[in-house]
């Protein structure tokens, strides 16, 4: 174990600037939102409606960026958590407190546009197929690494536990394909369609680009934001700490 | 009373010059912090504490409720982190396993299981020290215990838990003592017998540092004392 | 007060005989502190019976409950009877997975085993067995009134019933141990073990219902489900023992 000697009130995180908002955000907030509006005039106004699904098909535009943006945003989770335990950085911990957040709130969108569209399609609101079982235990993991998060106190330890959980979370989600895929190759399956990607409609593809682009562009934005709330109330707690021992 | 071996606050470290890193020179100095702080929240219960204890002293810690003197034993005892700075036990650093063989600590609790009996707890503690298989009984035996071994924890008055208390803390041999309270609520036997054996102890060459409320119980055993106050050295 | 131990080092010329007379520490041996750990904590729950024995009224209430809850009929049972069977063992399981470090809270003795220089990973690992056992015990109890109670199918083969329940049960504690050393240091310990340990014990938990229920019917192979059961069992043990360090790190 070594001894801790940065993150100290004397030490130089203190005396330097607050990190400060990057002169783009704004910016870069400004495209995303463009984007975002950009992409759902594409999915309800601008991609051709399909043939056997009608209307109910353009949720998709949504749905899917939602989903493999939210799954790229746990795995910067999970590099950061390991960061974290190689290195005890606080930035790592922010940036894991962020991706979490991020990550949770994209797969909720997935996890409940899928329904909407499942109710008509299917006829039934949810089948506990490998796929969506995955991502629904995927989800609940992380939200428990979030209650973790808020039943232990601001201090070395919760970053550590966190990393420590988020850990198990890494290697619990093969083992859950493994085991979600024998369970429900054992059970009746609805019948699914030959998947959306089997002869997409070039119109429908730039839609689907466009979504992506737009996800990804409110996760960056999200997690850098964050990110920086983050840091900030480490830094005030470091200023804090540095007043009282001035006292 | 000897000459204060504690380094003020804000003097650099007299004597020899000490190398940055982890470890520290082992010299004679086998207690020794530099900038110590620590924090719960916002909340500095140490403030840059400095300290050198040389080999062999008993070092009484005075101050206030709230001054930080059970802060400061917990963090040279590895229960508690420092938020900064650097803690030594006998040159090796804080949290090492070396720092924890060389640490006795007697704390507010006693860290044994009420439901166990005096002696299977100090077996226990002596296998998580990797301590001889006789040595619980004869940590025991050496302060004045033995009748005590076969009695439950949750069944002993104060003054006997004390005394199996201190045996916990001899079992590995430690070179360095912490006792926090070691007197608190204890009568005047029992106190009389602990401070008997804390000078058989400080005679034997025993490191120790002891926070009490009353410093007259254990003003003539100190070599030295330190006013706490806020979470800082106030005079040594 | 004076002795002459047997074991002990030649005395250093200033110190007198008395001061000597405890042998210094040696290297603790992380074999002997995982059977001191589970040593100690079985003795500790055998003594604190009351906790042990409502638990297994607990247990007992599960399934008179479910009975109740669900038509309980030998078809019923050969539908969903693993089901419930793990749904009673996680209940109780829960109680005496809290337990693991409820118990250290009595007399501080987390602080015992932080200020000791002990492998974190053996006195993890002891504390696991003991839950481990713990938890055997308890379904020993649920096992045969499940039977009774559920009208269990004549032809269920119990012998791959119980060596589900091992390895389940090995799958629980592991992780439970483990979430249970992750919560000591938090508010609602008790309140957070369910919440960290169901998720990551999803895929157990469908491992040991299949093979149960398999073994219920009697006929079909479990073999995929106690394979995985087993492969669990490694992949988060193993973790767990090497991040024992982590979780159990002083604060």
């Amino acid at each position: 174990m070594k001894q801790t000697e940065t993150a100290g009130p004397t030490g130089p995180a203190s005396t330097a600037a607050p990190p400060q908002a990057p002169p783009w955000l704004p910016w870069w907030a400004g495209v995303t939102a463009a984007l975002m509006l950009y992409a759902l005039y594409q999915a309800w106004i601008a991609a051709p409606t399909e043939a056997t699904m009608g209307i109910y098909q353009r949720i998709f535009y949504v749905h899917v960026p939602a989903a493999l943006v939210g799954f790229g945003v746990f795995f910067i989770n999970l590099m950061a958590s390991v960061w974290y335990l190689a290195r005890r950085s606080r930035a790592a911990d922010a940036m894991a407190v962020a991706s979490a957040e991020v990550g949770v709130a994209l797969l909720a969108i997935n996890l409940i546009t899928g329904p909407i569209w499942a109710k008509p399609i299917w006829g039934i609101w949810w089948t506990w197929d490998a796929r969506l079982t995955l991502t629904l235990v995927i989800w609940i993991m992380y939200v428990s690494y979030l209650v973790l998060r808020q039943f232990t106190p601001h201090s070395e330890l919760q970053p550590r536990l966190a990393a420590a959980y988020a850990m198990f979370i890494f290697v619990a989600v093969p083992v859950d394909y493994m085991a979600i895929r024998w369970w429900r190759t054992q059970h009746p399956q609805p019948v699914l369609f030959g998947g959306p990607h089997a002869g997409l409609a070039p119109a429908m593809l730039y839609a689907l680009c466009v979504g992506f682009a737009a996800y990804i562009a409110l996760a960056a934005t999200l997690l850098r934001l964050r990110y920086r709330q983050e840091q900030l109330r480490h830094k005030i707690e470091l200023q804090r700490r540095a007043r009282a021992l001035a006292e | 009373m000897s000459t204060a071996p504690i380094s003020p606050a804000h003097s650099a470290a007299g004597g020899h010059q000490l190398p940055t890193g982890a470890e520290a020179p082992g010299g004679s100095c086998l207690v020794e912090c530099r900038n110590l702080s620590r924090f719960f929240g916002d909340f500095a219960a140490l403030r840059r504490v400095d300290l050198r204890l040389p080999a062999g002293q008993l070092l009484m810690l005075l101050g206030p409720n709230g001054a930080g003197k059970s802060t400061l034993l917990r963090v040279l005892a590895g229960a508690l982190r420092p938020s900064s700075g650097q803690v030594w036990i006998g040159g090796f650093g804080w949290g090492t396993p070396e720092a924890r063989r060389l640490t006795g600590f007697l704390a507010h609790e006693s860290l044994l299981h009420p439901k166990l009996t005096v002696a299977e707890n100090l077996r226990y503690y002596a296998t998580l020290h990797g301590a001889a298989a006789d040595a619980a009984a004869r940590s025991l035996r050496r302060v004045g215990g033995e009748h005590l071994a076969h009695l439950r924890v949750s069944a002993l008055s104060q003054g006997m838990r004390q005394k199996a208390t201190l045996a916990r803390c001899l079992l590995h041999a430690p070179r360095v003592l912490l006792l926090d309270e070691p007197f608190a609520s204890l009568d005047r036997a029992t106190v009389s017998d602990l401070r008997r054996l804390l000078v058989e102890l400080r005679d034997g060459g025993m490191t120790m540092i002891a926070s009490t409320h009353t410093p007259e119980v254990l003003a003539d055993l100190a070599n030295a004392e330190l006013l706490m106050e806020r979470g800082r050295v106030r005079c040594t | 007060m004076h002795m002459t131990p047997p074991a002990a080092p030649p005395p250093t010329p200033t110190a007198p005989a008395s001061a000597t007379a405890i042998a210094p520490a040696g290297h603790p041996s992380p074999l002997a502190i995982f059977w001191a750990t589970w040593r100690r904590d079985l003795r500790i729950e055998w003594r604190e019976r009351q906790a042990l024995n409502a638990m297994l009224f607990y247990a007992l209430l599960v399934i008179v409950i479910f009975s109740f809850a669900f038509e309980a009929q030998a078809a019923l049972t050969v539908r969903v009877g693993g089901g419930l069977l793990w749904v009673a063992f996680l209940f109780a399981g829960l109680l005496a997975l809290d337990r693991a470090f409820a118990r250290e809270t009595a007399g501080d003795c987390l602080t015992g085993l932080a200020i000791s220089p002990a492998s974190r990973a053996a006195a993890l690992a002891g504390k696991f067995s003991a839950a481990f056992v713990l938890m055997l015990a308890i379904e020993g109890v649920i096992l045969p009134l499940f039977a009774v109670l559920f009208n269990a199918p004549p032809g269920a083969r119990w012998g791959g019933i119980l060596l589900t329940a091992v390895l389940g049960t090995w799958a629980l504690a592991a992780t439970g141990t483990y979430f249970s050393a992750l919560g000591a240091h938090a508010r609602q310990r008790t309140l957070l073990l369910p919440l960290l340990l169901l998720p990551v014990a999803i895929p157990a938990v469908i491992a040991m219902v299949q093979a149960t229920q398999v073994y219920l019917h009697g006929q079909g192979g479990a073999g995929f489900w106690l394979q995985l059961l087993a492969a669990y069992d490694a992949i988060f043990t193993a973790l767990g023992v090497l991040l024992a360090d982590v979780v159990l790190e002083v604060e």
